[in-house]
């Protein structure tokens, strides 16, 4: 989905592009906000307020920098966290602990287009799944991390690489399987 | 600089991740633009997040879409109004320099009103070159971002450079990008084309030919960027009698697999 195209009428805010950003990466960053506001009312929200910076803030997109989607995540995350520093969402807040945060089932409107790679992430082992999450997703720093968890900032940045790594290992056997039962469709 | 230890140390996860501080992203982004390999590997991380992310997504309320759209129109039909939309980052000198330029023109139209003499004319003619230089310095900025990510694709080790061509004398280059699903064309080895002839390009796609638009000659820095498609197997170029192109190529005159 991502092309120089795309990118060109992002930072020319041609209002079209947010349609077609919505449907590449709607889902992915609405999971990302929810999972950090955890109500769907005010995710919707964050979702709403995401996708209008994103067409107001379209040209300070530098591609040299990073992906597209690392840029909109960025956006994404940072409008949910505004969220929850709200008075609002203060009041409406429950008492989750970071640990309940990370750990809640996860079984309601998963993005069914993503089954197959859901499955692919489910064999990433849960604590290095969590830790994603903490760092990418949630906005937390390694340092904050490990003071949360009370595991060393060495091991919380080794976990982190490991992690990283896994997933793109994961996800290359996916591709890989993919293309032999297409070859072995073929052939 | 041991670069292998550099890219080891949880620097370029940390990055992605926006936790670097300034000297940290700085260095980043300077190793990044020297080696090849600090490149691909922020690619490749920032690649992993983004399935993951694509992995755990949650599908929204099905109106959200068409809400954010009604909101965006309203909002752009006013800001619109109130403000041209902002330069690029890239682009901060050019909307300087336009800013002295659109003073110096008021300036000289307050001048023209004031002293009564006759303007009209005068005032027209400056507005029309305040409107050629804006539009200069938008090509131009165009130009710039298009040069940029034209070179970030090229210097990525995994882009690969696919030869389209007649068999014959014509070789014409597409940069394909798996990884960063980028594709662009090299409009400097395309062939002249006869008059009333038009150039498509294609993708071949799970065996079919998927249109991916008519080749422009006069592309930014001669450069122009094609639709990706994953599963495409080879790029085609074909000769067209209708301008806007057909769904069907007519006469495919070159080709390559990727």
């Amino acid at each position: 989905m991502e092309n120089q195209q795309l990118i060109f009428r992002l930072k020319n805010q041609d209002q079209t592009v947010v349609a077609e950003l919505y449907d590449a990466y709607g889902s992915a960053l609405f999971g990302v906000i929810f999972r950090i506001v955890h109500s769907k009312e005010l995710a919707e929200q964050a979702l709403q307020d995401t996708f209008l910076k994103v067409w107001r803030n379209g040209s300070n997109y530098d591609a040299s920098k990073g992906r597209l989607f690392t840029w909109l995540l960025n956006i994404a995350r940072n409008t949910a966290l505004d969220l929850t520093r709200s008075a609002h969402f203060q009041q409406n807040r429950k008492n989750d602990s970071t640990d309940q945060l990370i750990h809640r089932p996860e079984t309601d409107g998963f993005n069914p287009d993503h089954l197959g790679v859901k499955e692919v992430v489910d064999r990433l082992d849960e604590k290095y799944r969590s830790l994603i999450h903490l760092v990418y997703f949630k906005g937390y720093t390694q340092e904050e991390v490990a003071e949360e968890t009370g595991i060393p900032l060495g091991t919380v940045k080794t976990r982190l690489r490991y992690a990283i790594s896994e997933l793109r290992t994961l996800f290359g056997e996916s591709v890989a399987m993919l293309l032999s039962i297409l070859f072995l469709a073929q052939g | 600089m041991d670069i292998q230890s550099f890219i080891q140390s949880g620097i370029l996860e940390a990055y992605v991740a926006g936790h670097c501080t300034d000297a940290e992203r700085a260095e980043v982004e300077r190793l990044a633009n020297l080696h090849p390999e600090v490149r691909a590997e922020l690619n490749k991380i920032e690649l992993a997040l983004e399935q993951f992310a694509q992995a755990q997504g949650i599908n929204p309320r099905p109106g959200i879409k068409d809400e954010i759209l009604d909101k965006l129109e309203a909002i752009s039909g006013t800001s619109q109004k109130q403000a041209p939309p902002p330069a690029s980052a890239g682009g901060t000198t050019m909307l300087r320099l336009f800013q002295l330029l659109s003073l110096g023109a008021i300036l000289a139209c307050g001048y023209f009103l004031w002293s009564g003499q006759k303007n009209a004319d005068e005032l027209d003619k400056l507005r029309k070159e305040n409107q050629t230089i804006a539009q200069k310095l938008t090509d131009c900025d165009t130009r710039q971002q298009n040069m940029q990510q034209m070179a970030t694709l090229l210097r990525d080790t995994d882009t690969k450079a696919v030869t389209v061509t007649d068999g014959k004398n014509n070789h014409i280059t597409v940069f394909h990008n798996p990884l960063r699903k980028e594709c662009a064309l090299d409009i400097a080895g395309v062939p002249a084309r006869q008059d009333g002839k038009y150039l498509q390009a294609w993708a071949i796609v799970d065996g079919n030919p998927v249109d991916l638009g008519m080749v422009q000659m006069n592309a930014p820095a001669g450069w122009q960027p094609l639709r990706y498609f994953d599963r495409a197997t080879a790029y085609a170029i074909s000769e067209e009698d209708n301008p806007k192109g057909n769904a069907k190529p007519t006469v495919v005159i070159a080709m390559g697999n990727i």
